[in-house]
């Protein structure tokens, strides 16, 4: 064990030399770089600014009443409102929810509360459910515009349904159906333990458990993904460019076609020359999408506050 | 033979916001000798060996109050990474970076400006040779550093602590984590190292401390829990003939 | 007064409540509903011109439904609890079908001409409206609404209970199910939709082809559909992105994760988050609007405006959010020993995220990258907005190479959205295909990054 070896004097000079010079040379490096950091920082939400800023700028010289309750004009000149627009996104909106928050949550309690013990029970049932994971992880993935071939090819086409609020709404839901099911689950997954414990202990059956116990408090971080989801479906434009068709008149039925205010926005953009309108129907639509981010910030600081300070 | 100190504190008080983790210590620490710090677990022993490299500023809330010298100079007035490089530390846990063995080691000296690919093998043969290692790993030095065994991994951290030329080396109970052939071997090779470094060393082991040290301070957690030092000296009398009633309980196994 | 404390399992037939009188009224209406169905189906039977025997579907019809109403009239007044849950779904299926129709039919008179009608007018309709909705459903709700009160008065047997535990779980399994069954719908309509281009057209054409001139009159008729300037043009847009974007993203992400203070941190987070959540119309349109002009600027003839430059500035910054997240994931990832252990070595901050962080955090920075790639590929609409749409493979604009990306290209999304509406026969399917390429493309991309994830936990 006698390897010591004490070094010898000119490498001992090597480090402690060059250290001054070398510190100043380091912290300089770190000045840069942090310079160069700040700068990116800087230079997001420069552009964000911009963005929005340019945009709700332009765009607010076109929004009054007028421009709010009146339809759309059709054609090449862009002249009119959004007024049907703005029901249309609604309608949609409402529609696609209401189909994939059932499926979505139904499938997140699912894949929490019974998949366990399920897999246990049954070989078949594990691999059942390790397609069906795998099935929500390669959904995420799928570009807008896939989910608006496969509307087009099966609701419009196949089943005839046309270019409609179904065939829009049920694409949709297809569409944000993995954010729903990964988001309800995550809020599953905070549910303590005990609540459900407590609930078996008492008699219910697991059923009773989850419908009265667990999903209540849950509801917070499902409501988030909920909200995740409608702000997804006002954003979208490929998705319902090909199955919702766009009709500027407003929907008389789940069948009628119809054109939601971002919809709106690429019309007008690419088929007239009216960019005022564009820029006025796109400050409303980044306003609604800057309100639902706030709800969604303020819905998990509540579920935050909830867990922490229970 | 004359006594250098290397560190001096005076009156230190550590506190993590509200709570006052170390009360009032006043020691020195005297050069390239081996002093052990031990006490009961929670009495700021780790705390206290990290205000030597300052590595208690990256932790939000904390300040201190009192002074640390290292050859008479304050470390509040010395620049923090030139003083990390002179107070070079061993963690508790070994924490190889997830590189050869070769990168780990010549990592500090790479930092501080040395390029040239024989300074760096030198340096890296002469840490790994003062670290007691060189055998076992000169012929694959491109093998990770994580896939060292745990006492060889620690050796491999002193390794790249010595690589650097640190005149004081901070070892935060370096051998806990190990078994005790590895143990043992750690404990040799402190030894060895300590003819040309200060060694501070912190152990639960008292044992360790009674056989490897020069010098032994123990620390004990007061009422307000914040930790205190109780006696300072040296280690045979320390360990021999305690001058306080607690020290004697700590070390005769009553409490701790 | 009845024994209201059942504890007799065993007896399940054993009604051991009081009927309450509204069940008693609601299970004789439901009856009443039913024998009136029966003698309908028959009057109709009767009626009908070929006389009663060649017209019998009708009264069958009606003897079948109005036997399953009875069934129900008698579980009803047996105090079963299916029979009552079945009335309240039947009833509010109708009410919600009819609550619908309502909606339409009200916001259809609101918004019927020009303009949104009259304030006035607005308040008279829904008022209007509202009455009229409220006259039929306030029936059916009373209804509802009574038998949810007397819901006491049913018993549950345990055996029911189970019964509907069980079968939660199964319909519960098919919800979980629907993902792949959507991915395999998918893939089957896109496949299937996409085989006659295959058949016609050829793989070879359409994989190989440079030229994309769809109801093309050179040469023969059938058209060319040769997909390469597009993958070009994907390729090359998102190429675009990533040299503009990941630099911006991963020096965000470090500042995230290691460097900024505190308030520094609650601004950028949130601006990162707002920008993800800006429709690509949006994007589009600020790049058509503001972003070509200036492009338009650069003294090169040709030089429009849109194209490739236009394309990747906008698409960098929609990708931004993605890779900053994953990256700043995996620098936060960095085990905290390894920070210790460099700056304890005399290193400074920088030197250690340099030398220590960013490598160990390679494989989770260079799956942000890829994921942000997926992302670029997948985009749509903000590029057909900005990149010209043009079918010719992207070539430079004149001796400087990099006026490659001053010309105009189409992406394989842009083929499909721009197209697809007009498009008939074999151009149709080609498009399907195209559709099928690129979500190959991006599942691939996809997967590498899962893998690339996962390998480094």
């Amino acid at each position: 064990m006698n390897h010591t070896e004490v070094r010898t004097v000119t490498q001992a000079k090597t480090i402690s030399m060059r250290e001054p010079k070398n510190l100043v040379w380091r912290k300089w490096q770190q000045n840069i770089g942090f310079g160069l950091l700040a700068l990116a920082g800087f230079a997001t939400i420069a552009i964000l600014v911009w963005i929005i800023g340019y945009v709700l700028v332009q765009g607010m010289s076109q929004i009054n009443v007028e421009f709010l309750t009146t339809r759309p004009a059709g054609g090449v000149s862009g002249e009119g409102g959004m007024s049907t627009t703005i029901v249309t996104t609604l309608y949609l909106v409402i529609l696609t929810i209401v189909i994939a928050a059932p499926l979505g949550v139904g499938a997140a309690v699912y894949l929490v509360e019974y998949a366990g013990e399920a897999s246990r029970e049954s070989k078949f049932v594990a691999q059942l459910i390790r397609i069906a994971r795998n099935g929500v992880e390669i959904l995420a993935g799928v570009p807008s515009i896939i989910f608006g071939l496969f509307g087009f090819a099966l609701f419009v086409s196949a089943l005839k349904f046309k270019f409609s609020l179904l065939s829009a709404g049920l694409s949709g839901a297809a569409l944000v159906l993995p954010v729903i099911i990964r988001t309800a689950e995550e809020a599953l997954l905070t549910v303590p333990r005990s609540y459900r414990e407590g609930s078996l202990a008492l008699g219910a059956t697991k059923w009773q458990t989850i419908f009265n116990v667990v999903l209540p408090s849950a509801l917070p971080g499902i409501v988030t993904g909920i909200v995740l989801s409608v702000g997804r479906i006002i954003a979208e434009t490929a998705i319902f460019w090909v199955t919702l068709g766009g009709s500027y008149r407003l929907p008389t039925s789940l069948l009628s076609s119809g054109r939601t205010m971002a919809l709106h926005v690429y019309m007008l953009a690419s088929e007239t020359r009216a960019f005022e309108k564009a820029m006025g129907t796109a400050a409303i639509l980044i306003i609604t999408i800057m309100v639902l981010n706030l709800a969604i910030n303020m819905i998990s600081r509540r579920l935050t506050l909830k867990i922490n300070g229970q | 033979m004359t006594l250098e100190t290397k560190l001096r504190v005076e009156n230190f008080n550590l506190y993590y916001g509200d709570f006052r983790a170390l009360n009032e210590v006043t020691i020195e620490i005297p050069k390239n000798r081996i002093t052990a710090i031990i006490g009961p677990s929670g009495c700021g022993k780790s705390t206290f060996l990290r205000s030597f490299n300052r590595m208690n500023d990256l932790i939000p809330n904390v300040k201190t109050e009192g002074q640390v010298f290292m050859d008479n100079e304050n470390l509040m007035e010395l620049d923090v990474v030139d003083l990390r490089r002179k107070v070079g530390m061993v963690f508790q846990r070994p924490n190889p970076f997830p590189k050869s063995i070769f990168d780990n080691v010549a990592y500090g000296p790479r930092m501080h400006g040395v390029k040239n690919q024989n300074d760096l093998s030198d340096i890296v043969e002469t840490s790994l040779k003062s670290a007691a290692l060189w055998d076992e790993v000169k012929d694959d030095l491109n093998k990770s550093g994580l896939a060292l065994s745990g006492g060889q991994q620690q050796r491999l951290c002193i390794a790249r602590a010595l690589a650097v030329e640190p005149e004081v080396i901070l070892m935060d109970e370096p051998a806990s984590a190990l078994d005790p052939i590895a143990t043992l071997r750690i404990e040799e090779l402190i030894q060895t190292l300590k003819e040309n470094y200060t060694i501070v060393i912190v152990t639960h082991n008292m044992q360790q401390a009674a056989r490897s040290s020069d010098y032994t301070a123990f620390f004990n957690m007061g009422e307000d829990r914040a930790g205190y030092l109780v006696e300072y000296g040296p280690t045979e009398e320390i360990f021999t003939n305690p001058k306080k009633k607690v020290t004697e309980e700590y070390i005769t196994g009553r409490f701790g | 007064m009845s024994d209201l404390t059942n504890q007799n399992a065993n007896h399940p037939k054993e009604r051991s409540y009081k009927r309450p009188v509204f069940v008693t009224v609601i299970s004789g209406l439901v009856a009443f509903i039913g024998l009136a169905i029966m003698g309908a189906g028959f009057y109709f039977g009767i009626q009908s011109e070929t006389g009663i025997l060649n017209n019998i579907q009708t009264p069958l019809a009606g003897l079948v439904a109005s036997l399953a109403i009875i069934l129900l009239a008698r579980g009803l007044f047996q105090l079963k609890d299916w029979a009552r849950t079945t009335i309240i779904v039947m009833i509010g299926v109708v009410l919600v079908y009819y609550t619908i129709s309502a909606v339409f039919d009200i916001s259809g008179k609101i918004f019927s001409g020009e303009q949104v009608v009259p304030l006035g007018e607005i308040a008279s309709i829904l008022l209007g409206g509202i009455l009229n909705w409220l006259l039929v459903v306030i029936i059916p709700a009373v209804v509802i609404y009574g038998l949810v009160r007397t819901s006491p008065s049913f018993n549950v047997n345990p055996k029911t209970r189970n019964f509907i535990d069980r079968s939660v779980r199964q319909v519960l399994l098919i919800t979980a199910l629907s993902s792949i069954f959507i991915v395999f719908l998918i893939i089957l309509f896109t496949m299937s939709e996409a085989w006659l281009s295959i058949q016609e057209i050829g793989l070879d054409t359409m994989l190989l082809g440079t030229i994309w001139r769809p109801g093309s009159i050179i040469g023969n008729d059938t058209g060319q559909f040769g997909l390469v300037p597009m993958v070009v043009g994907s390729i090359l847009s998102t190429f675009g992105a990533v040299v503009l974007g990941v630099p911006l993203s991963i020096g965000t992400a470090i500042l995230l994760a290691e460097v900024a203070p505190n308030f520094v941190r609650e601004i950028v987070r949130p601006a990162v988050e707002l920008l993800a959540g800006i429709p690509s119309v949006v994007y589009g349109l600020f790049g058509m609007v503001v972003l070509a002009p200036m492009i338009r600027e650069i003294e090169v003839s040709r030089n429009t405006g849109f194209g490739l430059l236009n394309a990747s500035i906008i698409l960098a910054v929609m990708i931004l959010p993605t890779v900053t997240n994953i990256a700043e994931d995996a620098i936060r990832a960095v085990p905290n020993e390894y920070r210790s252990g460099s700056l304890a070595l005399g290193a400074t901050k920088w030197q250690t995220i340099v030398n220590v962080i960013l490598p160990a955090a390679r494989s989770g920075l260079i799956a942000s990258v890829i994921l942000g790639i997926g992302r670029a590929l997948g985009e749509t609409m903000a590029l057909i907005m900005v990149i010209g749409n043009s079918i010719a493979i992207p070539t430079p604009l004149n001796n400087n190479p990099l006026t490659l990306f001053l010309n105009t290209a189409r992406t394989l999304t842009g083929n499909v959205a721009v197209e697809i509406n007009y498009a008939e026969g074999a151009h149709r399917s080609a498009l399907f295909f195209t559709g099928i390429l690129l979500f190959a493309m991006i599942f691939l991309v996809n997967r590498i990054a899962r893998y690339l994830m996962r390998e480094r936990a």
